[in-house]
């Protein structure tokens, strides 16, 4: 009867990255996740009562809501990441156009105030997003932030 | 003994990867196969990159499902539906901003020629998503369609009803 070496054994038992449970619409494990992406994660309530999770990007803040909810506030299926940057009424609706037409996974609008936003939503129904994809995705929107404020730089 | 407990423990860490392999990845014929399944029309072509791409139909309307983050025109790590309406219609820079300051996932904007586009991008990086968020995209993005064909049909009519 052979048996394989005690190393192979070792190097397969070490094997794989652990299987992390996956991101679901819940204030504390979407901040769990960022955080353990590096992200600096506080918590914070709207004006209107609604818990949200707030961070920065470089110098950028940005804030995190659920959405998708149900009508007591739970059963949420999705994040909303959202930043805010002043208008001043200067920012045109045809060169947010151009950012939305260029551009991948942000969605970009001006309010009624003239300020602009850019935006993204996450998936996380029905079980969740593998714990490596939504730390992708917090990848893709620290890219986004940045990126979009350079654009408006830009003008 | 020893070899059936050795055997046992293999496959204790062999299964998880065999679970993780059953997550959705930016494939075209996977793709292909999963938007038959929910009731579209796909068909497998190439876009002007040379990357896979997928001409797609629900509702009789046509849409694009693109491929990015691709190496040597394939193992891309991200899809976008992609679909263009007629020109011609009042859906213009304000709609476009309207539309995007209240609609999820969906993103809304006018292409080159002015012709309403709304892209919907999801991000099949690494391993992939899990089958069943996959199934909720597509799910999102049929709601997304119906509801900006909708939207622009109405605004055409209105726009017609008042000239």
């Amino acid at each position: 009867m052979r048996f394989l070496p005690t190393g192979i054994i070792a190097v397969l038992l070490v094997a794989g990255p652990a299987q992390a449970a996956p991101v679901t619409a819940s204030l504390g494990v979407v901040k769990a996740a960022m955080a353990d992406a590096g992200f600096t994660v506080t918590e914070d309530t709207t004006p209107d009562g609604y818990h949200e999770l707030q961070s920065v990007m470089g110098n950028d803040k940005f804030w995190v809501s659920l959405q998708a909810c149900s009508d007591n506030g739970t059963g949420c299926d999705a994040v909303e990441f959202e930043a805010a940057f002043k208008g001043d009424n200067a920012i045109t609706a045809a060169r947010i156009n151009q950012w939305n037409a260029e551009n991948r996974y942000g969605t970009a609008y001006i309010d009624e105030d003239g300020d602009a936003h850019i935006k993204m939503e996450t998936d996380l129904a029905p079980a969740g997003m593998p714990a490596d994809l939504f730390r992708h995705q917090l990848r893709i929107w620290g890219t986004l932030i940045l990126s979009f404020e350079n654009f408006l730089n830009r003008r | 003994m020893r070899f059936l407990c050795l055997a046992a423990a293999i496959t204790a860490i062999i299964a998880p990867t065999a679970a993780s392999a059953q997550r959705i990845i930016a494939a075209p014929a996977e793709i292909e196969l999963r938007l038959k399944a929910a009731g579209m029309d796909a068909v497998e072509q190439t876009d002007g990159a040379g990357d896979p791409a997928l001409a797609a139909s629900w509702n009789d309307e046509n849409f694009i499902v693109f491929f990015y983050g691709c190496s040597g025109h394939r193992d891309c790590r991200s899809i976008q539906f992609h679909y263009v309406g007629a020109d011609g219609t009042p859906f213009d820079a304000d709609a476009a901003n309207t539309w995007n300051s209240i609609v999820m996932f969906g993103r809304a904007s006018l292409d080159k020629s002015g012709r309403p586009t709304l892209d919907m991008d999801v991000d099949l990086d690494g391993e992939g998503a899990p089958p069943s968020l996959f199934a909720d995209e597509i799910d999102k993005w049929k709601m997304l369609l119906d509801g900006f064909i909708s939207a622009n049909a109405k605004a055409a009519a209105e726009q017609r009803a008042g000239s």
